[in-house]
């Protein structure tokens, strides 16, 4: 595949990442603040199994930059980036090094460590380990939406048609 | 193709047989934390503390008159019995401010408006009685349980 055409995709992949996040933060947290359905994983996720591994991160990058300047809060980046680079890392080395896991196990386990990264890294920053016991239902609330990312990108896959599959990869 | 995405279009399923492994781990992880965040849990709280920028400025027992004040916060902070309601300001205009509302018969605390930012994140963390800690990041403000103390007498 060109360097351009994997440049292109890339770039509006990253921008429906963005735009996820950001429409994302205009609804209530679930439950327990801070927590979020993580749609805009979607197009990671989908970055990592079309384009590369690479350019997977590079998307998380932009998507966490960017979404927390557009949403108003730009001290989440601080939680997010880290935790979102170990959660892609283990996804990553999930899927392409263990043969006989699904994209839908590597997307939970990738959510779980996420918002639990997210969780500790928030009470180390603001030192204050109070916000520790609402751990286990983010743990549960990642399960969750770890199913719902990658089931979605598992249906992604299977509608894209082959010959645009061969055009893209 | 790459191979990954070979096998996703190939599979009728969207499961794999070491996934049960993934789901395994992820449950006693999950489990492990619940009984141990319950092993931790603190039996009663009779108030809360308010911090701004890790200094305390306040500590209210439940059922009380009045707070108590430190570091001349009472200066920035207004007390409302009637409305169970705390109002700290952070700045000189008293543009920024969180309000911090309390249930004396409950003995529960939270966070019930901020100008802190859009998504106002302190103010939809659930009540804290005697666990957990509700975190204000962009003002800094941080309430927590006191744990069976009796009221301190006001520092002006």
């Amino acid at each position: 595949m060109k360097y351009s055409y994997k440049l292109t995709a890339t770039a509006v992949l990253a921008s429906l990442s963005v735009i996820a996040f950001v429409i994302e933060n205009l609804f209530p947290p679930l439950f327990i603040a801070g927590a979020k359905m993580g749609v805009s994983n979607i197009f990671i996720l989908l970055t990592m199994l079309l384009i590369g591994k690479k350019h997977a991160f590079a998307v998380l990058i932009v998507k966490v930059v960017l979404g927390s300047l557009f949403a108003g809060n730009p001290s989440a980046i601080l939680y997010s980036l880290p935790s979102g680079l170990i959660a892609l890392t283990v996804e990553t080395l999930l899927f392409f090094g263990v043969k006989r896991v699904s994209i839908v196990a590597c997307s939970v386990a990738g959510a779980v460590i996420n918002v639990t990264l997210q969780n500790v890294t928030f009470c180390i920053i603001t030192d204050s380990t109070g916000y520790l016991i609402y751990l286990p239902y983010l743990a549960l609330i990642g399960i969750l939406s770890g199913l719902i990312v990658g089931f979605a990108v598992y249906l992604i896959i299977k509608i894209l048609p082959n010959n645009l599959l061969e055009k893209i990869c | 193709m790459e191979k990954g995405l070979n096998n996703i279009k190939s599979s009728n399923k969207p499961f794999a047989i070491f996934d049960v492994a993934i789901y395994l781990l992820l449950a006693i992880t999950v489990l492990a934390l619940i009984f141990s965040i319950n092993a931790c849990n603190n039996s009663d709280s009779n108030g809360f503390n308010v911090f701004i920028d890790d200094q305390k400025v306040l500590t209210y027992i439940y059922g009380d008159e009045t707070p108590s004040f430190f570091n001349d916060s009472n200066d920035y902070i207004v007390f409302d019995s009637d409305k169970s309601t705390i109002t700290v300001f952070l700045d000189e205009k008293r543009s920024e401010f969180n309000v911090i509302s309390f249930d004396n018969a409950d003995k529960t605390v939270q966070m019930s408006n901020s100008t802190c930012s859009s998504s106002k994140d302190c103010v939809s963390m659930p009540k804290i009685s005697t666990n957990g800690a509700i975190y204000c990041a962009p003002h800094k403000l941080k309430i927590s349980p006191v744990i069976n103390q009796k009221s301190d007498p006001v520092v002006g």
